[in-house]
This record gives C-alpha cells, structure tokens and sequence, in this order.
C-alpha cells in the first residue's frame, strides 16, 4: 500500500519534469521522458556528480603531461615566449607604454591569466568531442565535460603565476595588499571561460566549424584585450564598448592586484562580473538544451 | 506489483545520416535570411521529415520486476541497445516514458572512461568514477577489481602497454564491481578467454543472487538460455516475445530463419553439381503419435530417396541443428553406389532425439563419396521438441535450461543419512 501511494505521487509531482530523481527515504524513483521547453540545470546532480569532475580534471592533468620531456615546464613556457616576444616588439621597437612598470613584467602578469583563459577556452570547447566515447556510452551530467578542461588550467596557472613572484623579485617589485584579490580575479576568468566554453562546446558538437574558427576568434580577442598594452591608451570614448569584454576587467584587475599598477578597476569589474555571469548562466540553460542531443549527433 | 523498470511506449527516432546536420554555412545563411529560423533551427528538434527518419525503437511497453535477470536479444538492428540507451539515460526518447525504481548503473561498453596513457590503478579510479562509483567505493573495492580482473602485476603499466585480453580483463572488472539496484549490459560479457568468460558470468550469476535487477543485451543464446529468467525478443523495434528464455531463442531463431530462407536454393554456394534429395516421411520411433513434435527421449525414423549421375559413389549426411546453425550432431552413411535408375531410397533411425524442448532443424543431405563436403543436394526438415511432464521439484526455475542436451540418466540414491552428507559435499566441490 505503501508503495502504491509514492507511484501515485509521482504521477502527479513528475508530470513534466525531466529525468529527475526523488530521494526517498529507502528508494529513489527516475523518470526517463522526452524534453520540451526549458531544460533545467539540475545543479543539485552536478554537485552530486562532483567526483567525476574531479577524475576528470585529474585526468587532464595527468596525461596532459605524461610522455612531455619537459613536463610542467609547458605550463610556463607558452605565456613566458609570448612575454618575450611582445616584450622585444611591442616593449623595445613600438614602445608601447605600460603602465610606469618594466614592460616584460607589465606584460607577463597579464598573460599568466590569459593563458589560463585562453587554454581552457580552446580545451573544453573541444571537450565533447573529444570524449564522445563517454557522452555516447555512460549517463553523467555532460556540462561537467567542459568544466574539466576548464578547471584542469588552473594548475598551469599556479605554476605560471609563481613565475610572476619570481620576475617581480628579479625587478624587485613588491607584492601589495591587493593581491587578496587576485583569488577572486581568477574564480572571475575561470567564470567567463566556464560560461564560453558551454557556448562553444555545445555548438562544437553540432557544427564542427567552430573548431576552426576558435583559434582565429580567440586570437582576436587577446588584441581586443589589454595584455600588450594599458587601457589607458584605449581612446575614452571606446572604454564602455571595451569594459563589455569581461577578460578586459579580468586581466586589469589582475595586473593592479598583483602589481599595483593603476587604479581598482571597480567599475570594468563589475561590467565584467556581470557579463561573465550572464553568458555562464545563458550558456548552461543552451548547452543542456543541445545535451538531449549529444549522444545522437557527436 | 512493484517493478524496477517500467517502460510505457517508449520509442526513439532517428535521422538517417545523423551525420549531414545542417552545417554552419547553412545555419548562417538562414540567420541571415530569418533569425526566427535560425534561432528554431539551433533551439528546436526538427519536426519529423518521415522520409529520413526511422524508428530504432517503437511503443515499447514493459516491466521488470525487482530481482528478475532478463535477456534481451534480436537480430541486429531490432532496438536492443538504442532501449538500453534511454534507459541508461544516455539518449533522450523521443516519446513515451520509462521510470526506473533504485539506483541505476550501466555497462553498454567495455572499457567506459579508460584512458591509455594513465596505468591500470589510475583507470580503475577514472573509470568507476565515470560508471557511478564514489572514491571511497572505489578504494574499498579496489583489491577485489584487481584480483579479479588478474592483472596484479601490470596495475603500475600504462593501459596502452596492455594485451587487448589484458585490457578487456580490467575493464570488466571495474563495470562488475558498480553495486547499482539496476544493471543494464550490453554484450560485454564475452571478453578474454573461455575461462575468464565463465568467470564474467559467475559474477552475473552472483549479482542477480545478491537481488539486483539486470538486463542484458547478447547475441550468445546458450548464455541467455542459461543464464535468464525471463528473455525478451526484439525485432525491427518492438517486442516480438517476451517470456520464457527457451521460447524467446525460438521466436529470435525463426525471425531469422525467415530472413534466411529468403535466399534462394539456387544461390546456396554449397551445393555443388546436379542432384536431388527428398525426404518421403519422418515416422516416430516407439509410442508417440505425432511425427513432427516429439520428445526429448522420443525415437524417430527418417526414409528419404535421392536422384544422383547413376554409377557414382554417393553418400549420406543427416545432421541435427539448432535454428541458428549450431550443429548438435550429425550421422554420416557408408558409400553407395547409384544404380542405373539413378535413385537410391534410404533410412535412418535415431533411437532417441537427446534434444531439449525447442525448435530444431533436420538436414538431409547427399554427397560426393569421393569428394570432402562436395554436397549434391540438402532438404531441410522442423522440429518442435516438447517437454514431457513437469519440471524436477528442484529446479531452478529455469525449466532445465542450464543445459545442452538432454539425456537419460539412472540415480540409485541411498536412504541413511551419513552417506546424505557425503553428496552434499562432493556437489558443493564439484560446483
């Protein structure tokens, strides 16, 4: 009897929902229907299926460096040849001005969380494709796929970011208070290619075109970004449209946590949170729209 | 009646050539032309085009009950694992509905989640995270994975440095070691060699005892037959038979037949050179009426005349075949010269048929005396062989179906009780 009751609420409490679970308090009841409308984000089974995020992002990082001669060293490497390389063209030759501080340390605090950006960016929109021997055989919350590759960039991050403390000891260039903001400041870059990366990913899966596009569209975005050059030679008139790109308000806050360099970007951060905010939340609610599709089409 | 899987018209449509979805250019182009378009396009499933869709599964309704191992088979193509895909939620359907009761674990390929470069402890972790288990578990479990699995050794060797048996080895023994309330498999379970096949289904065995409901997809009918309680027949979507196993093999083995029978005698590659076979009667042997459902110890008599090149050396061939085209066995005659008339009449008797209940085939076959396989002609004969009385008080509710063949056995059992003991014993030994 006491069953017949529970079947008959689900009945009536399930009518619509999408394959969601009840805990019970001995069983629990799954529904498995066809989707319509809205997709929930079900963030209650992403966090119940934090484990596997957490293999995932291990395993990223474990073969990413399995079998490299030079192992971690990677992680420095591509953000401390970019430095050079604009250090010696835009620095030396075009005297870009930056800041008041040494040109090669102006520039390597910015690309430290760009590079982390940038990478986890071209890593998780791939993501999906890449693992489409799970997506098409094992049920697990797929957003979970992109996250990983994000969050495996965050160890590249601490490893390239402890360069910058070494550069800033070589130009003996104190830390200050404000690089208590510096945690926030990446949870912010870690945001913004969290929420592109569900855009991306999602639409990797269906037209494989974007694999092609997002070198060249990230490329473009690192020069629409102030990392070769400040902000303030960004004409003022351009600054509100400039302030949209959220890594803009990232990569100056960065710079003026760690180094002091300039003013808190206050308003540029709170323009940048919210529009990182609104393409995670808009690109969660796409990706587990396209998700009913994954299995059929990757 | 409870159940823990209830499915209740559950279909799924597929385009075909999945693949060709409108590519980017398109996409654009109609953004270009309507942005209402483009934004139904991305957002909205396309309506149904009948033409290029197909329904992998239609209207399946059905329901197991907690405990029950059920075997689902069918030819290629008949729905199996696309149902298996939405019950592990892996796919969406595309209408009805199927609600599962307890936790929900699923093995649809060997080897879900394992990565190359990382070494057998490292995969074990990925893996089961990936297949439902926690870290925990995972670490509780992990001496049993690895003896199972029997690659102690190799655990600290990169997958990729493993033998195909080595790697399909550890793989199932991660899968075999989730503990969810409902299993769904798909033919994963004939990996490595005959031994460690036998062990994969002594822990199927062990799983359903623990009272965990399972379902499982294979094409090895000997493994359904002794392995299901129930077994559930698909064909080009739906439920052709759902049932006892024994039954459902039959339903599997005729839908193909049909499909093989299609094929015209003309085109059988193995018959070679001019020749006529006939089977004039099948007569029962003994005291049993109808000729055509016999029983398992029942006798029968074939008489059959053959056409051949008069004064050449042929020879017979009668052989007894599952519906598939397992052969059980088969008789072979001495040589015998055709006579002028270039007819020779002959008899077999089978004093006892030694099949257990079900469908077989009877081939009648002649042959060059000479020549190895070089058959002139071949007529093909059914049977439908009945059970006789009911079932052994014991029996393990699968109708006697552990088996291959029947046969007739004499016990004289002894009535004190010490000697008792000693075949408990021996059996568990034996067992």
């Amino acid at each position: 009897m006491h069953t017949e009751a529970r079947e008959s609420e689900l009945d009536v409490s399930l009518k619509g929902v999408t394959a969601s679970a009840t805990h019970g308090e001995s069983e629990r009841l799954l529904l498995i229907e066809p989707i319509k409308g809205l997709v929930p984000l079900q963030l209650r089974e992403i966090w119940s299926h934090r484990e596997v995020l957490y293999f995932l992002v291990w395993r990223d990082i474990k073969v990413r460096y399995k079998q490299t001669a030079l192992g971690a060293t990677w992680a420095v490497i591509q953000p401390f040849l970019t430095m050079l390389i604009f250090a010696i063209f835009f620095g030396r030759l075009a005297k870009v001005p930056s800041d008041g501080l040494p040109y090669p340390l102006f520039s390597y605090a910015a690309l430290v969380p760009w590079t982390f950006f940038a990478t986890g960016l071209n890593q998780a929109s791939n993501s999906l494709v890449s693992s489409s021997n799970l997506i098409t055989k094992v049920y697990f919350p797929r957003l979970v796929v992109p996250m990983a590759a994000v969050f495996a960039g965050l160890l590249d991050l601490i490893i390239a970011g402890s360069l910058l403390l070494l550069m800033m000891a070589y130009y003996h260039h104190g830390a200050t208070v404000h690089a208590v903001w510096v945690p926030a400041l990446v949870f912010l870059a870690l945001i913004t290619s969290t929420g592109f990366s569900f855009w991306f990913s999602a639409l990797n899966v269906k037209y494989r075109d974007i694999r092609h596009v997002l070198p060249f569209i990230v490329q473009l975005w690192m020069f629409a970004t102030p990392i070769a050059y400040p902000t303030s030679i960004v004409p003022a008139r351009f600054r509100a449209v400039y302030a949209l790109n959220p890594m803009a308000g990232v990569i100056e806050g960065f710079r003026w946590a760690m180094l002091g360099s300039g003013h808190a970007p206050g308003v540029m951060l709170i323009v940048s949170s919210l529009i990182a905010f609104a393409v995670l939340i808009s690109g969660a609610y796409f990706f587990r729209r396209m998700e009913t599709t994954f299995a059929d089409i990757v | 009646m409870s159940f823990a899987v209830r499915t209740e018209e559950i279909s799924k449509q597929y385009h075909i050539g999945m693949g060709r979805m409108p590519n980017l250019r398109e996409a654009l182009t109609s953004a270009l032309s309507s942005a209402k378009g483009y934004a139904s396009r991305l957002l909205a499933r396309r309506p149904a085009e009948a033409r290029n869709t197909f329904w992998a599964v239609k209207d399946v309704s059905l329901e197991i009950r907690p405990g029950e191992l059920v075997g689902l088979i069918g030819a290629n193509g008949a729905g199996k694992s696309t149902l298996l895909k939405m019950l592990s939620r892996v796919t969406v359907p595309t209408s009805g509905r199927a609600i599962i009761r307890g936790r929900v674990g699923s093995m649809l390929e060997v080897g879900t989640g394992f990565h190359p470069e990382l070494t057998g402890r490292e995969n074990i972790f990925l893996s089961g995270a990936i297949l439902g288990m926690s870290k925990v578990e995972i670490r509780r479990k992990f001496d049993e994975i690895v003896a199972f699995s029997e690659i102690e050794k190799f655990i600290e060797t990169p997958v990729k440095h493993y033998s195909t048996g080595m790697y399909l080895r550890l793989a199932f023994s991660v899968a075999a070691h989730l503990e969810p309330e409902v299993l769904f498999v798909d033919e994963v379970l004939a990996v490595g060699d005959a031994r460690f096949f036998a062990k994969c289904i002594n822990k199927m065995r062990s799983l359903h005892a623990s009272g965990m409901t399972i379902t499982l997809v294979s094409h090895h009918m000997f493994l359904i037959q002794t392995l299901c309680t129930r077994a559930i027949c698909m064909s080009r979507g739906s439920v052709l038979f759902d049932g006892d196993p024994l039954r459902a093999i039959d339903s599997y083995r005729k839908s193909l037949d049909e499909a093989a029978q299609a094929v015209p005698a003309a085109s059988r590659v193995d018959l070679k050179g001019q020749g006529r076979i006939q089977v004039l009667q099948l007569e029962p042997l003994g005291e049993w009426a109808s000729t055509t459902e016999p029983y398992p110890d029942s006798g029968i008599k074939l008489t059959f005349v053959a056409d051949a090149e008069p004064n050449t050396s042929v020879g017979f061939r009668v052989a007894v075949s599952s519906m598939g085209s397992f052969c059980y066995y088969a008789f072979y005659s001495d040589p015998v010269q055709v006579p002028a008339s270039g007819r020779v009449t002959c008899e077999l008797q089978i004093p006892e048929l030694m099949l257990l209940p079900g469908h077989y085939r009877i081939f009648g076959g002649m042959l060059r005396a000479d020549k190895v396989n070089h058959f002139l002609a071949e007529e093909c004969l059914q049977i439908f062989v009945r059970e006789r009385g009911p079932a052994p008080a014991f029996d393990n509710g699968s109708g006697g179906a552990d088996n291959l063949f029947w046969n007739r056995g004499i016990w004289t059992l002894p009535t004190d009780n010490d000697s008792e003991k000693q075949i408990e014993v021996q059996g568990e030994r034996y067992r």
